[in-house]
């Protein structure tokens, strides 16, 4: 297909055009199977290259378990023999991280640690595994051994591959399952080929996993050679046999390379959040720039969001006029189409840079294409959001609706004037934000009285129509309260809460009385919400499922004001909101670290410092959030059962923490000692549970 | 209504390959014309913006290609079209042969609510070719389509630009009171009233 204009994001599909030259096409199918690096392989000579380039991008440090995230995912599962196939995040590619994985690893079992260990609830006892590959080198320098048992090393490679039944895909790729040869049940088949007669002709290439890499000629246009996988119920102890039947050696033997490839990412990586500020400008003032400059910008944007119809039609972009999108969502809608046949629709495919995720919901095709490194169900969490956005102002009763009576509606009729809320999101999105990536909320911290104070307020005024109350200060929860049987869901809450503040259209005073569906809550109809800013920042949100309470949700209003005024509860929270977040030093002076993400998982609230004054301009600001967000992929690895990441690299040294009740990620600078940043983590994670009922607002308020 | 955004509209273009499909869709689009042939692979798309009674609309082009062996897109390609355009070369008896078939193919994959009355617009290319080479006379391709319910007909030429910009005019027409046969009524309200009493959500956050 010929998209005239378009480049690069559309370079995928383009390489369907009759450009002459050969491109290389990885198609990533089924979920979470991350891709490696760079799929894009020059000439017919990508179909090893692919493979062989990426593989030795991670190197270890010489811990008991020198393990990374990938690799702790295969450790994890050895040792619980639980879990299928791995969701490798393949984010980290290119970190030189050394990290304590699992509950078998033993944090202080650093070699050089001096000192006593401290006491620390971090692990339980140590037990080795395989009895830890010799480190044997100063402490100076900690990467030792190249280990990734999912991207394997040039050397290794393909004379194993070649013994599995499908000739096709069928080995180990970046991120995806490994497969072992007696797994018939993995073997390949083209699912969908768009030229029949081609299909054959590139059937030899040996490539990895689920991931195939095709190459691109002319008369072959997109095909999918993807391995078709009947249970999703691998053989584990199959493909561990395999694993931990690899040579140690082979591995360690590319270590200078692996060494020298990962310190490149490392750069590229930064590079990527590191480019002017241009790039991440949100605005939209194109006019002046000319069709071909409006292109190369919509091209070089690191992110995109896009919702079409199955039709094809556009509903939303992010970025673009209407000519360069439109075309742009009929290739989508073609590639997305392809694979539809037989129930296995397309979820994640990868072209240079760029990972595109794919959620289909009903007749709203929605894609997110990236090229910060986010794993597919992080990129699909984010897709939800924008869809959870298109139902709370439509509700599904209505867009399914209109789909099914006419599957050529331009659903951007109904959305009128609610595209600033999609942006909103989609630019939270873009910058990255800890509610979205931890799924949860975050709270004004107040004392606890204070906040029952609050809460007793709103029970008082409340009337029989109201559902829920809010009030919520500079995007943060101050107090709720819901019937018992109801509860809130975060989606909806954060939905809402960024309705609120990052559209000017509620802020600065006046009431609003708008219908909206909470989809979470129930996606098939309308609530009605009274808004009032009652302060700068600081807006009290009435919901009612009644459409004709619009006065009676003001009286409650004035009342709640009144009594909150009289009870001195808003210079409070206004002072809450002026003095911001605390300051890491504030908990530990002198304190390594410089910032942290704290979730309480029984709460679905976060809690985190001031981003000053290590991370307050916007650069460093990102940088830090593409750091959580690889934290976050590597303990979220499907089935990484690791408890601690350690992640070493040139400008941080960071940590994830893992527990039942919660998840820790802190960054401190580089240098620090680990054993330095885990005893402050534990410092951290002891005031946060002293301070958890100012933190978190712990139960609610029901009636 | 003049605030609303501007409608999209999805307009298929099929016939057999080598008619010209491609060569009409960058005449009308780009106004220009290559001599050389080179087949569509799959499918193309160009966008083009145009007035229609005032109303701005875009026109989202897909044009697609007429050899056999790209028929398995089907579903893909039809699913939500506004206009269908069938294309043949007058000088090539079998491209007007198949468009009966080009066009209940494209019925039975789009399946259009209203079979009937889903828009059509049949399209005679290459009249530059000269009358002595055409086999199609215009009376047949007329009377076909009379039969198959007064389907609007044009005679073009995409090398010398002649009645193109016509063609496509009927086909934004044509495609835009499609769109809009059945408006949107916009019945929120009553029927998507949540009954707070029947559900019960509890999986949610403990807050």
């Amino acid at each position: 297909m010929v998209v005239t204009p378009l480049k690069d994001i559309s370079d995928s599909v383009n390489s369907t055009l009759s450009t002459s030259a050969e491109r290389t096409w990885k198609l990533v199918k089924g979920d979470g199977t991350g891709p490696g690096p760079s799929t894009q392989g020059e000439g017919s000579s990508g179909d090893t290259t692919d493979m062989a380039v990426p593989a030795p991008e991670r190197t270890e440090n010489t811990l008991p378990v020198p393990s990374e995230d990938v690799d702790a995912a295969a450790v994890a599962v050895a040792v619980a023999a639980g879990g299928s196939s791995h969701d490798t995040s393949a984010t980290t590619t290119g970190d030189t991280t050394q990290e304590y994985t699992d509950p078998n690893t033993n944090i202080e079992a650093e070699p050089d640690d001096d000192g006593p260990p401290t006491p620390r609830p971090l692990q339980p006892p140590p037990q080795t595994i395989s009895g830890a590959i010799e480190s044997g080198s100063g402490a100076a320098e900690p990467i030792q051994i190249t280990e990734d048992y999912f991207t394997r090393p040039p050397h290794l490679d393909l004379s194993g591959a070649s013994t599995l039944k499908g000739t096709d895909p069928g080995t180990v790729g970046a991120g995806s399952c490994p497969v072992t040869p007696s797994l018939e049940r993995l073997q390949s088949k083209p699912t969908t080929a768009l030229s029949l007669s081609q299909v054959h002709a590139n059937s030899g290439v040996v490539s990895s996993g689920v991931s195939v890499i095709v190459p691109y000629t002319e008369s072959s246009s997109i095909r999918s050679l993807v391995p078709t996988i009947d249970s999703g119920d691998n053989d584990v102890a199959g493909m561990l046999g395999e694993i931990l039947n690899e040579d140690n050696v082979a591995f360690t033997a590319g270590f200078g390379q692996a060494w020298a490839l990962s310190k490149q990412m490392e750069e590229e990586e930064e590079a990527l959040v590191e480019d002017s500020d241009e790039e991440w400008d949100e605005s939209d003032n194109e006019e002046e720039l000319s069709e071909d400059e409006r292109i190369e910008k919509w091209r070089s944007r690191k992110k995109h969001f896009f919702i079409l119809s199955s039709a094809g039609k556009p509903v939303y972009s992010r970025y673009g006029d209407e000519t360069v999108v439109s075309q742009f969502m009929g290739v989508i809608q073609t590639i997305i189409s392809f694979f539809q046949e037989g129930n296995d629709p397309l979820k994640s495919f990868t072209a240079g840079k760029h990972k595109f995720t794919i959620l289909q919901e009903g007749h709203l095709y929605l894609v997110g294409v990236s090229s910060l490194g986010e794993t597919d169900s992080q990129l699909r969490t984010q897709l939800d959001m924008l869809y959870t956005q298109v139902l709370s102002t439509l509700t599904f009763t209505t867009v399914s609706k209109v789909f099914s009576e006419r599957e050529n509606f331009d659903l951007r009729r109904l959305l009128g004037g609610t595209e600033v809320f999609l942006d909103g999101l989609s630019d939270a999105m873009v910058r990255g934000e800890p509610n979205i990536l931890l799924g949860s909320l975050e709270c004004v911290k107040m004392r606890k009285h204070v906040r029952e104070k609050i809460n007793n307020i709103l029970l008082k005024c409340r009337t029989n129509n109201l559902l829920y109350g809010l009030v919520i200060a500079d995007g943060r929860l101050v107090s709720v309260i819901r019937p018992k049987r109801h509860s809130l869901h975060p989606p909806d809450l954060q939905l809402f809460i960024s309705m609120l503040f990052s559209a000017s259209t509620f802020k600065g005073g006046g009431e609003h009385w708008t219908p909206i569906c909470l989809p979470k809550f129930n996606a098939k109809g309308f609530l009605h919400a009274y808004i009032c800013f009652f302060q700068p920042e600081i807006a009290l949100v009435l919901i009612s499922p009644t459409r004709e309470a619009f006065f009676e949700m003001k009286e409650v209003k004035d009342n709640i004001i009144d009594q909150l005024d009289r009870a001195g509860s808003i210079p409070i929270i206004e002072g809450a909101v002026k003095r911001g977040r605390y300051l890491t030093s504030d908990l530990i002076d002198g304190t390594v670290i410089q910032h942290f993400l704290y979730k309480s998982k029984s709460n679905v609230q976060f809690t985190m410092p001031s981003f000053d004054p290590h991370f307050s301009s916007p650069h460093a600001r990102r940088r830090l959030m593409v750091l959580y967000q690889r934290l976050h992929a590597a303990v979220h690895a499907k089935s990484a059962h690791l408890k601690v990441h350690h992640s070493i690299r040139r400008r941080s040294v960071s940590l994830a923490w893992v527990t039942p009740t919660f998840e820790l990620y802190c960054v401190a600078g580089a240098g620090t000692p680990r054993n330095v940043l885990a005893k402050h983590a534990n410092s951290i994670v002891g005031w946060i549970k002293r301070e958890e009922e100012r933190l978190f607002i712990v139960g609610g308020a029901t009636f | 209504m003049s605030s609303r955004k501007k409608v999209l509209l999805k307009v298929i273009i099929l016939g057999d390959s080598g008619v010209g499909k491609t060569s009409l869709m960058n005449q009308y689009v780009n106004k220009k014309f290559s001599a050389s042939y080179k087949a569509t692979i799959g499918a193309d798309f160009l966008t083009k913006e145009v007035l229609v009674d005032d109303r701005l609309v875009t026109m989202q082009i897909w044009d697609t290609a007429g050899q056999e062996r790209f028929q398995s897109l089907g579903v893909a390609f039809y699913r939500g079209a506004d206009c269908c355009v069938l294309v043949y070369d007058v000088n090539n008896q079998k491209s007007f042969e198949t468009l009966d078939s080009w066009r209940d193919e494209f019925l039975i994959q789009a399946s259009p609510r209203d079979a009937d009355s889903f828009p059509f617009v049949v399209i005679g290319n290459k009249i530059d070719v000269g009358d002595n080479k055409r086999l199609v006379p215009q009376k047949r391709a007329m009377a076909f389509c009379q039969s198959k319910g007064n389907l609007p007909y044009f005679e073009t030429s995409a090398k010398e630009a002649i009645n193109v910009e016509q063609a496509f005019e009927v086909i934004a027409r044509h495609a835009l009171a499609q769109e809009e046969a059945e408006e949107y009524t916009g019945d929120f309200g009553s029927s998507t009233i949540v009954d707070i009493g029947a559900d019960s959500g509890d999986d949610g956050c403990a807050c």
